[in-house]
């Protein structure tokens, strides 16, 4: 008999044991200051140049290949999850405008790559198998196995760097949190990183390209000190005799920009602002004028694919956002910074994408030292 | 794929015939009424006039010597459900019952199709009105004195009245599964049971429910129980273990374990 009660128990320790030692994935994945970022490679490879003497970069929010249909968190719609048929007629029309630019280096914003809203189409692996990329880097910032708020799902979006030369290093860097809200929605909000990758270029040994993208609806100084934290992380690439490259959606305006509010703008049909006894009074995410020199310190410390005398010569030339899709660019939030030098006008926005993303892609040529 | 020899097996079974393998099982002739004090997942059923409930268990009673009725009184109100289980009575010392259940989802789905927190599912899609019908044959045999072995087989419905877009599924463990018949029409249902005494008052009950719905992508799920059961009288007991949970969903396959379950359940008799 008691062989037999040992036998049992034996067993479902065993059991146990196993069970519990099987590794789950947590509800919310939450990152680490610094973790490895996902690489990816082309199912088919295009051979790249030998030998280059200049490299054009360019930098997208390509809204998850949303295009310009009405969702619900960023554009007053209604739409929360997109068909199959949808994305991929997005994702096509962003593919044929990246072979037709032919980058070597593109910087992506979000970017969906296991997420209900889009009908879990790996976006990184479709793009790099349906251009001319051999190799990606990844790096989540919103991933979740399920958002129990509008029918959301799982989510995992993130930012991206695609190459046409292979990708050796590839890291995602946290930046500080919304300070904006309660502990719940955090918990299930979006962690923004910085993607730093180093990327072999032929001919330059030391060459990081980073992309980054900055919080877009905080209302208070998160977006100063998410600025400072890109800062350090340059400064640390710099030190070290290095060149990079960082591009990315900024949520920020130029610091000499002339209009700073897009409450009116980005209000929607059933809000109000900056009436009377309005609360709040500025819509999140509008209201620039708070912020307008937190950007400054880029422009300080390194050079601008587009300089600010530039700008404001003809802000309307390089406008890369507008919310609503009935609505042409009307801001610039998308940004390209090197420590090197940027060729004097080889830089490009590309204003006549406004049906393919709510932020046009903008491009600049960089030269080999 | 979690087992390709079972897959091919059942792409190869019609659900008519599973149906008429349920079916026939109500007409066996029955040898000799069998129950257990405590109902469980074998063909056993609740003495007659005994009444069960647990926190998470549903609301069990005993018509009679052959029949068991059942609901989960706390999601009565948002999920309408009821379940009959039917004892037939014995084959060369197999137990044999049946189990039947309707369910009726919508108002509970449409509640959770909502703007905000608390929106499982998307706002922009209509749910129709959806009722789900489950059916299982349950053989159950003593393997030793103390150790009972069950098998199940059954089918699971669904019955919408109107369109439901695939892109209101809930991908998420024992949902998903549970309401792929929505999506798909049926599915086919199977499992094991072991329940049997550890020690004193010490029992111990395992499981194991697989699900499968054919000529579709992820269509597997599994799921297995363990529970620890403290029985410290005939009418209360304490259960503490475990579930472990494989299933297929739009994403990719994915395990997930949920652990303690814990559950106190209180039994009665009806005067």
């Amino acid at each position: 008999m008691y062989s037999k009660y040992k036998f049992v128990i034996y067993f479902i320790t065993t059991f146990l044991i196993f069970v519990i030692c099987i590794s789950c994935e947590p509800l919310v994945t939450t990152f680490d200051d610094e973790v490895n970022a996902e690489k990816y490679e082309a199912s088919s490879y295009q051979h790249p140049p030998d030998h280059v003497n200049r490299i054009k970069i360019m930098t997208w929010n390509i809204r998850f290949g949303a295009g310009r249909i009405p969702w619900f968190g960023d554009s007053c719609g209604d739409r929360v999850i997109l068909s199959e048929d949808e994305v991929k007629h997005n994702l096509q029309a962003i593919a044929d405008f990246v072979n037709t630019t032919q980058s070597d280096i593109l910087f992506i914003n979000e970017i969906d790559i296991e997420s209900k809203r889009t009908a879990y189409i790996d976006q990184m692996q479709w793009l790099l198998n349906h251009t001319h990329f051999n190799y990606g880097a990844f790096a989540s910032n919103w991933k979740s196995q399920f958002i129990p708020s509008d029918g959301l799902g799982r989510m995992n979006t993130g930012n991206a760097v695609l190459s046409r030369w292979k990708i050796s290093e590839a890291k995602s860097i946290l930046l500080p949190l919304r300070g904006d809200q309660d502990a719940l929605t955090e918990y299930f909000y979006l962690r923004l990183n910085i993607l730093q990758t180093r990327i072999n270029v032929p001919g330059i040994d030391n060459f990081y390209a980073v992309v980054t993208h900055l919080s877009a609806f905080s209302t208070d100084d998160t977006k100063k000190k998410q600025v400072h934290v890109v800062v350090k992380t340059l400064e640390d690439i710099d030190s070290k005799g290095n060149i990079f490259v960082l591009g990315g959606d900024f949520n920020l305006l130029p610091p000499n920009a002339t209009k700073t509010d897009y409450c009116l703008e980005d209000m929607c049909d059933d809000e109000s602002y900056h009436q009377p006894g309005d609360n709040p009074q500025h819509k999140e995410g509008s209201n620039y004028l708070p912020e307008i020199n937190w950007l400054q310190p880029m422009y300080d410390h390194y050079q601008s694919a587009m300089s600010l005398q530039d700008y404001i010569v003809d802000e309307n030339h390089y406008f890369t956002h507008s919310t609503k899709p009935d609505k042409f660019w009307d801001r610039k939030l998308d940004y390209l910074f090197t420590n090197d030098q940027w060729i004097t006008d080889s830089d490009s926005t590309y204003q006549n994408t406004s049906e393919l993303s709510d932020h046009a892609p903008i491009c600049a040529e960089w030269e080999l030292p | 794929m979690m087992n390709k020899k079972f897959n091919h097996y059942i792409k190869n079974t019609t659900p008519i015939g599973l149906l008429i393998v349920l079916f026939s099982l109500s007409v066996l002739p029955g040898q000799e009424t069998n129950n257990k004090l405590w109902s469980d997942g074998s063909a056993y059923i609740l003495p007659k006039k005994r009444i069960e409930l647990g926190l998470f268990q549903p609301l069990r009673y005993g018509q009679s010597e052959r029949i068991e009725w059942s609901t989960h009184p706390v999601y009565f109100f948002i999920i309408p459900n009821l379940n009959i289980k039917w004892f037939h009575g014995f084959y060369n010392d197999i137990a044999i019952a049946s189990r039947y259940s309707v369910y009726y989802p919508t108002i509970l789905l449409r509640t959770i199709a909502r703007e905000g927190t608390g929106g499982i599912i998307s706002p922009e899609f209509d749910i129709p009105q959806m009722f789900g019908f489950n059916g299982e044959a349950l053989f159950s045999k003593y393997i030793h004195e103390n150790t009972l072995l069950t098998a199940k087989i059954g089918l699971a419905f669904g019955l919408k009245l109107g369109d439901l877009d695939e892109r209101t599924t809930i991908d998420l463990p024992l949902v998903y599964d549970r309401l792929a018949v929505f999506y798909h029409g049926y599915q086919v249902r199977g499992g094991l049971d072991l329940d049997g005494h550890l020690y004193k008052r010490w029992y111990y009950s395992l499981d194991m429910d697989y699900f499968y719905i054919p000529n579709i992508d992820h269509n597997e799920a599994f799921e297995h129980k363990g529970l620890l059961i403290w029985q410290k009288s005939d009418e209360t007991r304490i259960t503490i273990g475990y579930k472990l949970v494989y299933c297929e969903y739009p994403f990719g396959s994915q395990w997930h374990l949920f652990i303690p379950l814990i559950d106190i359940q209180k039994a009665w008799n009806r005067n």
